[in-house]
């Protein structure tokens, strides 16, 4: 299959980074410009850099920002823990979509990163195209958050399956999977034809 | 037990994104990919210093401290292997990924073999030189290494 049938966009479709705030934090110099000047050849005018765990909070807590690239490796710590900080950290920014990064991965990492509240985790290399498809998901992203004793950030359940055989959902809008008898009557095909007629609108 | 609260947040970066202007995504692409292959030259550069400064990492201390020079030889093998992958090194990304995979064991607990980690360190150096006759070879040689301390499936 050819990666332009998988792709989840059309490349004239319009993005605008111009104003968004991004966080881009990686612990090695060339992995940070590598992600720096992607972000800029997507139009971020300023991506905000940082080396660290502790200056990925600074910057956290100095601006709400749109989004956050954070490598797994940075000079003090695991982006993995800046995650989970942040995930609790009491501002908007808890909600922004974050992005790992990991190199050499394995799953207990995932589960890790996952379970720290990670919007996304993205392997190493990350060339362009794949980022673009990360965003563009992310833009579409219509994801609950969950916050509970044990876990805080995006409803790690991507696919609406319902909940657990046999459990009674924790969402307000989790429905069971016993399907009840109607309570409306059927639509007759003049009332679904009524649906789809243009109506006039008051102004 | 507390109970769990879910609820919808507004997608801020939706909302900035999808305001007019910007550009196409197709030229977003264009421009970040030409702008990261700017960068080649510097981080080709970066890889042969990576690959000296790992060779020093692996001969710190690896009595009381090992697990600290376990520790930053994984980072530095790891971001040499995001560069390497990058810039279509492929040789040398399998080579530090797979004593990503290696020391990742013995920082598990595992006794530390270290003449496993100086092979993998030496094939490293080799290939950061760029010179890619003989890579072949050095990856096998990696590769059966690697099979006597990773497990496969091993995390």
């Amino acid at each position: 299959m050819s990666a332009a049938t998988t792709l989840p966009f059309r490349r004239d479709q319009r993005v605008n980074l111009s104003t968004a705030e991004v966080l881009i934090a990686c612990g090695d110099a060339e992995g940070l410009e590598i992600l720096a000047q992607m972000f800029a050849g997507f139009g971020v005018h300023t991506p905000r850099r940082a080396t660290t765990v502790s200056e990925s909070m600074v910057v956290a807590g100095e601006r709400e920002l749109s989004l956050m690239v954070v490598d797994c490796t940075l000079n003090d710590g695991e982006g993995i823990e800046f995650i989970r900080w942040l995930r609790r950290c009491g501002t908007p920014n808890a909600w922004a979509p974050a992005i790992l990064i990991t190199g050499h991965t394995t799953p207990s990492q995932i589960g890790r990163a996952r379970n720290a509240g990670a919007s996304f985790i993205v392997r190493k290399p990350v060339p362009p195209l794949v980022m673009m498809q990360r965003i563009v998901w992310l833009l579409n992203d219509q994801r609950a958050f969950v916050t509970s004793a044990g876990y805080c950030g995006p409803d790690r359940r991507v696919r609406a399956l319902g909940p657990p055989v046999g459990e009674k959902g924790r969402r307000h809008d989790d429905l069971s999977v016993e399907v009840g008898a109607a309570t409306t009557p059927n639509l007759d095909q003049s009332q679904i034809d009524a649906l789809f007629q243009p109506k006039a609108i008051a102004r | 037990m507390s109970q769990a609260k879910v609820f919808h947040v507004e997608n801020r970066l939706a909302k900035v994104a999808r305001q007019p202007g910007g550009k196409s995504i197709g030229e977003a692409l264009k421009a970040a990919e030409q702008r990261v292959e700017a960068l080649r030259e510097r981080c080709e550069a970066s890889l042969i210093d990576k690959a000296e400064a790992l060779f020093i990492t692996a001969r710190g201390d690896r009595g009381d401290g090992a697990i600290l020079t376990l520790d930053a030889v994984y980072d530095q093998a790891n971001a040499i292997y995001g560069v390497a992958g990058t810039y279509g090194y492929a040789a040398l990304a399998d080579a530090a990924c797979s004593l990503c995979d290696v020391v990742h064991g013995f920082r598990g607990g595992e006794a530390v073999n270290w003449s496993a980690v100086d092979v993998h360190v030496d094939g490293i150096r080799l290939l950061a030189t760029g010179r890619s006759a003989g890579a072949e070879s050095v990856l096998e040689g990696l590769k059966r290494v690697r099979a006597r301390f990773v497990p496969t499936g091993e995390d």
